[in-house]
């Protein structure tokens, strides 16, 4: 059975296993109507800013990202907390270190139901789509015409070293790694990718390549290592998708350990029940 | 950025040179690269045979699977009582360019003190109590293969229904513990222990820094990733006294680091900057002594700009050829806090006695300007 999950407008398909359960589609739209509130100044060096103008990174890579475009966010320059975060940031494209000038964003996190992925809007000014087509072009013949498929493993390695060959690899991942970390993101995470296991490239039919990525996730709260199996496709046509999503826990009694950080605000940090999505 | 690597390493190349005239032999050490336990234990013996004047060894604790807690004592010999400059590395095992840059660090003062007279003041006004790796037995563990390499605890077994290994030993310390940012699965990355101190590691440290409580002026530890100078308390209720001072060293720092290498460090209490998970040195320190004026968490930065790769994102695992990048920038922000320390040491300090481990409200530690 698929699941499918409209984020703000983008479409993807996500198939979960069994023991991962599905996750609840999240309706544009519907929010947490909490009371009118005034709009609260955020610190853009404070953590709610900063965690907040990640997801709003997670949220454009998903929408513009490729093995040849990688974006973060280069410093939140402005940040206010209403029932959602206003962001005013300054974005970079990570692959070149290429400023890509101002970009601003609403986060909405749901406070009342954390299983819900956020909410994001974002608009960026000036030229924000990195003209990669060449390059992008050029990694997809090379890969159509191999007479084998491609893998690589241990990205980086021990002492951080990435491959020039592989680094379209990375950000590849990287990319389809912001799908899996904007829906898990909450006002408690800060998700970045930190490491590849291995990949693997399928074999396909039809025009788009396909990948299969073991990829650790580490979040800078909980310090967690999350271990994700993704099933993604790209073409520079049909851009990223991610087509499977499997979290792999590092053993069965741990499985929630990553819930379980109390913290400032949430004194209750308990177990969730089964329906999250971790 | 290939370019200015390129020009600090002929800038060290040159110091070498200098340092050779001066009839020191510098080791073979190269302080690009990161090193094993048995390189690091081998290059503090060899640094210390080689600088007998200003350094010596003392280990001051056990871990888990027994190894040796060893830090190097560094300044210029005193006929006066001395105060000194905590700095310890590689409390979290996967943290890598932390020791690294403690490694970095002693090369840094022991190559320039006789060259450089800010440098001499300070040996002459402080001692250095540097470890290196802290975590012997994490960091052991994380060099075993790469599904190790991202071990972040001490290496001790888990209470008897838990088939996960380690603690936090940055949540272990006797000072609000198990309060906020800690996990008590015991899998967790920072479950903090059956109890309080229950790692040799956190003992090791505690038991050191109380019996110089009214020595130790500036508590550093050193960690990664992300490019931020935190300063205490890492509980979120909690202000330092003296909270106006530190962020100012802490700004200082961070324009030193932005002027010669056009990085941006944030600076702030952890609290505000990084989450509400309360960073265990910090309050520790408060509680043990009164003395204590800075206790600063230096984060050197990952692979973000100066990555020749680009390869973007701050990352866990910081490439290699950035490593001596990374030191200079960290040495950066420790020298405007260095001048700092030294100019408080040589003002006359009140004795101190140590206060109660409840007592939070004093304001007494404010140290007269």
């Amino acid at each position: 059975a698929h699941t499918v999950l409209y984020i703000t407008g983008l479409q993807f398909v996500l198939k979960l296993t069994p023991h991962t359960p599905a996750a609840s589609p999240s309706v544009p739209g519907q929010e947490d109507i909490q009371a009118a509130m005034p709009v609260e100044e955020l610190d853009p060096s404070h953590y709610p800013a900063t965690r907040a103008a990640k997801v709003a990174e997670h949220f454009i890579n998903t929408r513009y990202g490729s093995p040849f475009a990688w974006f973060g966010s280069s410093g939140v320059k402005k940040a206010g907390l209403e029932v959602r975060a206003k962001l005013h940031f300054t974005l970079k494209e990570m692959t070149r270190n290429q400023d890509m000038g101002l970009c601003s964003a609403e986060v909405l996190f749901h406070r009342a139901d954390e299983r819900k992925p956020p909410q994001v809007q974002c608009t960026c000014s000036g030229a924000f789509q990195v003209n990669t087509s060449a390059e992008e072009e050029d990694l997809y013949q090379r890969l159509r015409n191999a007479t084998s498929l491609l893998s690589g493993s241990d990205i980086p390695n021990s002492v951080g070293h990435i491959d020039p060959e592989m680094a379209p690899f990375w950000h590849l991942g990287g990319v389809a790694s912001s799908f899996i970390m904007l829906r898990e993101s909450n006002e408690s995470t800060l998700l970045n990718m930190a490491h590849i296991d291995n990949f693997t490239q399928m074999e396909t039919k039809d025009a788009q390549l396909m990948f299969q990525y073991d990829i650790l996730l580490h979040d800078m709260v909980s310090q967690e290592i999350l271990k994700w199996k993704l099933l993604l496709s790209w073409s520079p046509d049909g851009g990223v998708k991610v087509l499977e999503a499997e979290w792999d826990p590092k053993c069965r009694s741990c499985e929630r350990a990553h819930l379980t950080v109390t913290t400032g605000i949430a004194a209750e940090q308990e177990m969730k029940g089964d329906n999250n999505n971790v | 950025m290939l370019l200015s690597s390129s020009g600090f390493l002929g800038l060290l190349t040159l110091l070498g040179a200098a340092s050779v005239a001066l009839g020191l032999e510098p080791q073979n050490y190269d302080f690009s690269k990161y090193h094993t336990m048995p390189e690091i234990s081998a290059w503090m013996e060899q640094t210390k045979k080689e600088n007998p004047d200003v350094v010596s060894t003392m280990i001051y604790g056990k871990t888990y699977e027994k190894s040796n807690i060893t830090l190097l004592k560094i300044g210029i010999k005193s006929d006066v009582k001395k105060k000194a400059v905590w700095m310890d590395c590689g409390i979290h095992a996967r943290e890598w360019i932390s020791p690294a840059f403690c490694q970095y660090f002693v090369k840094e003062i022991l190559l320039t003190y006789k060259t450089d007279t800010k440098v001499e003041e300070m040996l002459k006004n402080l001692d250095f109590y540097i470890t290196p790796v802290l975590n012997v037995d994490g960091y052991i563990y994380s060099w075993k293969n790469s599904s190790t390499r991202l071990w972040r605890k001490s290496r001790s077994p888990g209470p008897a229904n838990c088939t996960c290994y380690g603690t936090d030993l940055n949540r272990n310390f006797y000072a609000n513990w198990g309060m906020v940012g800690v996990s008590r699965n015991c899998c967790s990355e920072v479950y903090n222990g059956p109890r309080a101190l229950s790692e040799s590691e956190a003992q090791a440290v505690t038991e050191f820094v109380l019996q110089r409580s009214t020595e130790i002026l500036c508590f550093l530890t050193i960690h990664s990733y992300g490019q931020l100078i935190l300063v205490p308390y890492g509980h979120p209720n909690v202000t330092a006294p003296n909270y106006d001072e530190l962020m100012d060293v802490g700004l200082a720092a961070a324009k030193a680091i932005k002027g010669i290498h056009g990085m941006d460090y944030t600076v702030g209490s952890s609290p505000n900057v990084l989450c509400e998970c309360f960073l265990h040195l910090d309050m520790s320190v408060w509680n043990l002594f009164d003395s204590i004026l800075n206790v600063l968490h230096v984060f050197p930065e990952q692979t973000q700009i100066l990555d020749p790769l680009e390869t973007g994102h701050v990352s866990l695992v910081s490439h290699t050829p950035s490593l001596l990048s990374c030191g200079t920038k960290a040495n950066m922000a420790l020298s405007s806090l260095r001048i700092r320390s030294s100019q408080r040491a040589r003002r006359p300090m009140p004795e101190f006695t140590p206060s109660s481990p409840t007592s939070m409200t004093r304001t007494s530690m404010l140290l007269p300007r």
